[in-house]
C-alpha cells in the first residue's frame, strides 16, 4: 500500500522551523533527516522538511549531531 | 523567489539573545529588534516574546577582544512582519551587529499562523491584524485555520509513528 504523506494528510501547508516536535519525528535518533524513501512524504513537503530542519539546527533548537 | 525587489513580503525574524543577560534585560533588547524592523517600515503581524531555552549545542560568539564566548542557553523570540523585500538584507545586518544577539534567522513565510508547537504560557504574546483573523489567536480552532483546522500534536504523533514504523 502508498504511503500517504504526512503533512498534505493533516493540511500542514508551510512547514515551520519552531515546530520542533514535528520535525524531530523525521529525524532518526542521531539527529539526520530520516529520507523520503521511508518517511513517505511527498516531494514538495520533504524539501520543506528538510529546510526547517536545517533552520532549527542554526537557531539551536535541533541538533548537528546527536550522541 | 522571482519578485520584484520593491514588492512587500511577510518575513519572520527568529533570534536567539546570548544567555549572560539577565532576565530583566531581555525585554531592551526585544524592543531594540523591534525598533529596527519599524524604522525600516515593517508592520508587525505576530511575534512571540523570548524566552530562555536550552540549546541543541554550544555556541560561540566572539567577543570584541577577540576571544571567544560559549553558550549553552539562550533566549529565542520571533517577529512577523511586512517588509520591502529590498530592506530585508539591511534588517539582518542592523540586527546580527548587536552585542548581544547570538543567531539572526530571517525567512520569508506566509500571513497566516504556521507555528503549531506549544506556545510558552504567558510569554506568548501574539499581534494579529483583526481584519486578518478576525479574532485573536487564542481562538484559534474556529477561525484561524478556515478550511481543516491541521491536527493536534498528540494525533499527529500517533499517525507518525504508524508511518515510520511501517517503514522501517
Amino acid at each position: 500500500m502508498k504511503k500517504q504523506c504526512y503533512f498534505s494528510q493533516h493540511n500542514i501547508k508551510y512547514i515551520d522551523y519552531k515546530d520542533t516536535e514535528i520535525l524531530k519525528k523525521f529525524l532518526n535518533p542521531h539527529g539526520r533527516i530520516i529520507s523520503k524513501k521511508r518517511t513517505g512524504i511527498s516531494a514538495k513537503y520533504q524539501r520543506q522538511l528538510a529546510n526547517a530542519v536545517k533552520r532549527a539546527r542554526f537557531m539551536g533548537l535541533l541538533p548537528y549531531v546527536e550522541s | 523567489m522571482t519578485e520584484d525587489n520593491k514588492k512587500v513580503s511577510v518575513y519572520e525574524l527568529g533570534y536567539l539573545i546570548v544567555s549572560t543577560i539577565p532576565e530583566e534585560g531581555v525585554a531592551a533588547e526585544v524592543e531594540s529588534i523591534r525598533g529596527i524592523i519599524n524604522n525600516l517600515g515593517g508592520s508587525m503581524i505576530a511575534e512571540e516574546t523570548a524566552r530562555r531555552t536550552r540549546l541543541a549545542y554550544e555556541m560561540r560568539k566572539k567577543t570584541v577582544s577577540g576571544a571567544y564566548n560559549k553558550y549553552g542557553d539562550g533566549y529565542f523570540g520571533w517577529f512577523k512582519f511586512d517588509l520591502e523585500a529590498e530592506k530585508a538584507d539591511q534588517l539582518k545586518k542592523a540586527v546580527e551587529v548587536m552585542p548581544s544577539i547570538l543567531r539572526v534567522l530571517i525567512v520569508t513565510t506566509v500571513r497566516e499562523n504556521t507555528y503549531l508547537g506549544k506556545r510558552s504560557v504567558g510569554s506568548s504574546e501574539v499581534i494579529v491584524p483583526e481584519e486578518f483573523l478576525g479574532g485573536n489567536s487564542e481562538a484559534k480552532p474556529e477561525e484561524n485555520k478556515e478550511p481543516v483546522a491541521p491536527a493536534t500534536i498528540e494525533e499527529m504523533d500517533k499517525s507518525i509513528d504508524e508511518m515510520v514504523k511501517e517503514a522501517v
